[in-house]
């Protein structure tokens, strides 16, 4: 370990500079020479941007009103001011803060309860950089969003059976979830449960539990994991998910709150709660929660303009547009330079300028909004949001932007009921049901058509057509799973037949990512992962036909 | 108005965070102490048991909050046990790593016996505040010796602090339900019983199929001392 301290570029974080000052004199008796430290997130995250650390300790209570540990690993992590390498420590002055888990990929590599003496300090930074590397792997095909062969990569290690066993284990019953292999998924939880009741992996049962559609054992599942463990606010989160597919949205928003008063500062809690809270008309606790959505969003990898329209969109419904107006300037300019996020913030000035009864400049940002939308289009919002656009357009006079983009959303969902009866109310609201009718009736059915043909191509055997065919209606229809799907299927049909090819491969990898973009717990596309496995570790140009699925 | 609950809402949050202050402080105050130690090893300075007194007390209180921090938020149902799979031996060599200067200055040797292949399931940061706690007691009785063991037996891991001083008191030893309100009063000079009442509640936090964690202490073991036992299934 002679060369290990003296190379290393170390950061440290903490609000107390006496304690800092302290820590950073024990890594100088390690040797280490390059040592900065910090006294807040904020300014942890200007020194990142200027240099690529290899460990970065960081308390999590950086002080009263000032973003904490898990906020700057986020903002750190969403920027990629991280090298692969770099090993993220929290230390935390409670052992309570460990169970803050948040998504896989904005988690701290290790935890470090203080005080330490130095000699521990030494042992476990050594051990965590150590460790790193052999996550090193897995973590960039997380990054890559190659989650097979993470999963293959996982697979390995855990037959070495070495100590970091179940903290592999937890990592493939993650990465399984975030593919849709529930089955294995629940396997892996249920092995570990067998052994011990760990909560995450009680947890990890209970997700795929909700995300198989099975609501009611969810539901009963997260509520005793709450009874066991009362600040295990994940498992809130998830509870209020299945509520609320189960209908009861106002429990739902009780668990929210109950989650939201233990940690206040989680973002995606916040933007629930502000959701569930609007769709139950209690404005008092939407606009609090809008409120802290758009406050915690502003460095976070979670900042959308959907918070702010959300805020103004309360504001109007109480009878008070100045303050959305208010508002939506604001993300004007917190948005400049994002287009899409233009767009909704402009389709909302709409709503907000008719409220105030001045229809000019209602005028104005519609035609903005559909200057925007011709050139952003509405991938990269959310559906709820592109709906809110749909509705901005058709009840404001751009109709013929408005019925393209209800078009779009209809097609790109045609056979999800929830989304069509959500494009129907808009329809509705704006006086053109019967339209609304007709038009989901007519783009659906194009869509069933332009499927149907592709898939009587594959049955004819007619597998290059099959594929050109698809590969077409891809293109107009990014944004349907079925066509993704398909397409991609009729690509590795292909392959069975004729063997593998790399460039084929690749494409039918590009569709299945975007089908698993769209919806995870896709059936088909599930279905659809053993083949490609099997392809694509049979290499090049071998002909598979022999294992019939 | 009633503003009862309020008060009492914003009073636990002024507590909560002095604790995390104070805990704070302490943390500093022990890395000076630790430094200072170090200073006067070199020259062997005549202020070294001077340091290891003040060392032993900034611990002392350093553990009297994390329990007293701990008990608060099991008491609100605000705590979760953290329970995952660790070496047990290098969990031990780290105990006794984070205690060398405090002995060390008082002439005491430590050492361990525990099998290197040993991994068991619990909470590293909870587990490590009860050993810590009873190593700072065991220093204080002990002559010249301490002794961490750790082994499985009958499907518990066995966790042990052992000491070569004169001994718990005789109603201490084998006396039903230690750790538990009805017996936490006066464990040896100046205590308060949170020692034993934090340790049996944090023995508790660890169950397996129904059986839970426990504590006990006896007189013996192999230094002949004062000896604590903590079970976990």
């Amino acid at each position: 370990m002679a060369n290990f301290w003296p190379q290393k570029k170390i950061l440290v974080v903490d609000d107390f500079a006496a304690f800092r000052r302290s820590v950073k004199r024990m890594l100088e008796s390690f040797g280490a020479k390059d040592v900065d430290d910090v006294g807040s997130g904020e300014e942890a995250v200007r020194r990142a941007e200027r240099k690529a650390y290899d460990i970065i300790l960081c308390d999590y209570n950086l002080g009263e009103g000032r973003k904490d540990g898990q906020q700057v690993i986020e903002e750190l992590k969403h920027r990629q001011l991280l090298r692969p390498s770099c090993v993220l420590v929290m230390i935390t002055a409670d052992s309570t803060a460990n169970m803050v888990m948040g998504a896989i990929e904005y988690r701290p590599d290790a935890y470090l309860l203080k005080p330490f003496v130095p000699e521990i300090l030494r042992r476990r930074l050594e051990k965590f950089v150590e460790g790193k590397s052999e996550f090193l792997g897995i973590e960039n095909s997380i990054k890559k969003r190659d989650f097979l062969e993470a999963i293959r990569t996982c697979d390995q290690k855990i037959a070495e059976n070495g100590p970091g066993r179940y903290e592999l284990l937890r990592m493939k019953g993650e990465l399984c979830t975030m593919v849709g292999d529930y089955d294995l998924a629940r396997q892996v939880y249920q092995e570990v449960l067998d052994i011990r009741p760990i909560p995450w992996a009680r947890l990890g049962l209970a997700k795929t539990l909700y995300l198989s559609g099975a609501y009611g054992e969810a539901r009963d599942s997260l509520e005793e994991i709450i009874e066991d463990n009362h600040t295990f606010t994940e498992a809130y989160d998830w509870l209020a998910k299945t509520l609320e597919k189960l209908g009861s949205l106002k429990e739902s928003l009780e668990i929210l709150r109950q989650a939201t008063d233990i940690s206040p500062k989680a973002i995606l809690r916040q933007k629930a709660l502000a959701e569930v809270s609007y769709r139950t008309r209690d404005y008092t606790t939407a606009e609090q929660a809008f409120r802290n959505s758009v406050a915690l969003g502003k460095h976070s990898c979670h900042k959308s303009a959907t918070d702010h329209v959300g805020l103004a969109k309360v504001y109007v419904d109480q009878g008070t547009p100045d303050k959305a107006l208010q508002v939506t300037r604001e993300a004007r300019d917190e948005f400049r330079n994002v287009p899409e996020a233009r767009m909704q913030v402009a389709a909302m000035d709409g709503f907000i300028y008719t409220a105030l009864e001045r229809p000019e400049e209602a005028r104005r940002s519609m035609k903005e909004a559909a200057e925007l939308f011709d050139k952003a289009g509405v991938q990269k919002i959310p559906l709820k949001a592109s709906l809110e656009v749909a509705r901005a357009f058709l009840a404001m006079g751009e109709q013929e932007r408005g019925l393209k983009l209800a078009q779009e959303i209809i097609q790109n969902n045609h056979e999800d009921e929830g989304v069509l009866l959500g494009v129907q109310k808009v329809f509705d609201e704006t006086h053109m049901g019967a339209r609304g009718r007709q038009l989901i009736a007519s783009a659906s059915e194009e869509v069933v058509l332009l499927n149907n043909q592709g898939v009587q191509l594959v049955e004819e055997g007619k597998l290059a057509e099959s594929i050109e065919y698809f590969e077409q209606a891809v293109t107009k229809l990014p944004g349907n799973k079925i066509i993704n799907a398909n397409t991609a299927h009729a690509l590795m049909l292909h392959m069975r037949k004729f063997g593998v090819d790399k460039d084929l491969l690749a494409r039918a990898k590009k569709c299945l990512d975007q089908t698993r973009e769209l919806d995870p717990s896709y059936q088909k596309y599930r279905e659809l992962l053993p083949l490609y496995e099997r392809l694509s570790s049979a290499g090049p140009s071998s002909s598979v036909d022999r294992d019939q699925e | 108005m009633n503003q009862g609950p309020e008060n009492t809402l914003r009073f636990s949050d002024i507590l909560a965070s002095s604790v995390h202050d104070m805990k704070n402080s302490i943390a500093m105050l022990l890395n000076t102490i630790d430094e200072a130690i170090d200073e006067c090893s070199i020259d062997s300075s005549p202020g070294l048991r001077r340091l290891s007194d003040a060392q032993y007390e900034a611990r002392r209180a350093n553990n009297g909050l994390i329990q007293l921090l701990t008990l608060y938020k099991i008491h609100n149902a605000q705590f979760i046990a953290n329970i995952s799979h660790h070496s047990v031996h290098e969990f031990l060599e780290e105990m006794l790593i984070t205690s060398e200067r405090l002995l060390h200055a008082r002439g005491i040797h430590a050492d361990m016996d525990c099998p290197s292949d040993l991994y068991w399931f619990f909470d590293q940061d909870l587990v490590a505040g009860v050993i810590n706690n009873v190593i700072n007691n065991a220093f204080r009785y002990a002559r010249k010796r301490i002794r961490l063991v750790a082994h499985e037996w009958q499907d518990f891991l066995v966790l042990g602090v052992e000491d070569d001083g004169t001994g718990y008191p005789p109603d201490m030893v084998s006396g039903p339900g230690l750790g538990t309100e009805k017996t936490s009063v006066s464990f040896r000079t100046g205590s308060t019983g949170l020692g034993f009442f934090f340790s049996a509640t944090v023995a508790r936090l660890h169950t397996k199929n129904r059986r839970q964690g426990y504590i006990d202490v006896e007189n013996g073991g192999t230094l002949g001392g004062g000896c604590f036992r903590m079970m976990l299934p």
